[in-house]
């Protein structure tokens, strides 16, 4: 096999195994359906076409999410300006979330006040805990791909919770 | 004593070494404020790993992905960036001139059918000969003379059948010549 074949074959490997990961970073920074995908389609892009001179592997992964979250953060940033009101019809508007019957509603206030804490907790320890929450990294990966200590990682993922219990201890969340 | 929040947070992930891990689990035992706050952090990992099961993909994310890397490479090509407004436009005029221009050539008949039937009806052709020597015409012209009246009116004149001519319908001549020379 020619090496274009093997690097497109490693690449096409990489973008079925991590692009649901990623899918879901991009979307608990973001939290919008249209826009994560859009910034997953981007990142991988940008990966496809530096890939020749970009490390593969794990490395590669925590390139795409560095990539990500820098192109979500800057989504977030345009987003902000907007209405407000706008903000919240397209959260609820553009999540897909599966019908699993009876529990649906209560599942799916669950997930609204999840969604709506995180989204205001503040950035640096959010996408600490999205790594974590939503991406299953360990301290380990977390630092490589922020590029912090993993000490500092600990300390951010537990900021992040105290400020998540504080928000949410008025919410009942639903657990299946 | 509790351990500090931040090493029961690590505890909850499993990123303690052996040892702290050991410790802190026999506490737990009998620790309730402790285990209270777990419990709390397991309710949130829950919520978001069901937040995160929400979440569907229709499975056709690679075949997107070809598309828009052919749409990035399409846009990324200099020339193609430099005529993608000229060349349709351009294209555009070339077509209009090239139709005008073959309906230029092609006959009215076959442009517009319907009206040159309607001009066929309403002008029929005609055609009509006449042949003459140059003596009939000086014959003709001096038996008009001849035959001029000094009266004012307008005189019909009959031509004699043996004229070599064709019949045009009824001419009648006028000649000014009578008025002029009217007392």
């Amino acid at each position: 096999m020619s090496s274009s074949a093997e690097s497109e074959a490693e690449f096409i490997e990489l973008f079925n195994g991590f692009y649901a990961k990623l899918y879901r970073i991009v979307w608990g920074i973001c939290g919008q359906g249209e826009a994560a995908e859009e910034i997953c389609q981007e990142a991988f892009l940008r990966y496809y076409e530096r890939r020749d001179r970009l490390p593969g592997g794990d490395e590669a992964c925590y390139w795409l999410i560095r990539v990500a979250k820098n192109l979500a953060l800057n989504y977030e940033k345009r987003r902000r300006r907007e209405n407000e009101v706008y903000r919240q019809y397209s959260l609820q508007a553009s999540k897909t979330v599966r019908n699993d019957g009876e529990h649906e509603v209560l599942a799916d206030e669950s997930l609204k006040a999840v969604q709506k804490a995180l989204s205001m907790v503040p950035y640096k320890l959010r996408i600490v805990l999205i790594l974590k929450e939503y991406a299953d990294y360990p301290y380990s990966a977390i630092a490589k791909i922020l590029h912090i200590t993993e000490n500092n990682v600990k300390i951010r993922v537990f900021r992040a919770r105290q400020h998540l219990i504080k928000l949410l201890s008025g919410e009942e969340l639903y657990v299946p | 004593m509790c351990p500090d929040l931040i090493t029961l947070s690590a505890y909850f992930d499993r990123e303690l070494t052996e040892n702290s891990f050991k410790e802190v689990e026999s506490h737990l035992k009998g620790c309730s404020f402790c285990t209270n706050f777990l419990s709390r952090l397991e309710i949130h990992r829950t919520g978001f790993h069901a937040d995160a099961s929400a979440l569907c993909l229709d499975g056709g994310e690679l075949s997107k992905f070809r598309r828009c890397v052919n749409r990035a490479r399409l846009r990324r090509i200099p020339s193609v960036r430099f005529v993608a407004v000229p060349l349709p436009l351009a294209a555009a005029v070339l077509a209009v001139l090239l139709v005008l221009t073959v309906l230029n050539f092609m006959p009215i008949e076959r442009r517009f059918p319907q009206s040159a039937r309607l001009q066929r009806n309403i002008y029929p052709t005609t055609v009509v000969s006449l042949s003459l020597t140059p003596n009939d015409v000086e014959n003709l012209i001096h038996l008009m003379e001849g035959r001029q009246g000094f009266d004012g009116h307008a005189t019909t004149y009959v031509l004699p059948a043996e004229l070599p001519v064709a019949w045009l319908g009824n001419p009648q001549v006028q000649n000014a010549a009578v008025h002029e020379n009217k007392p």
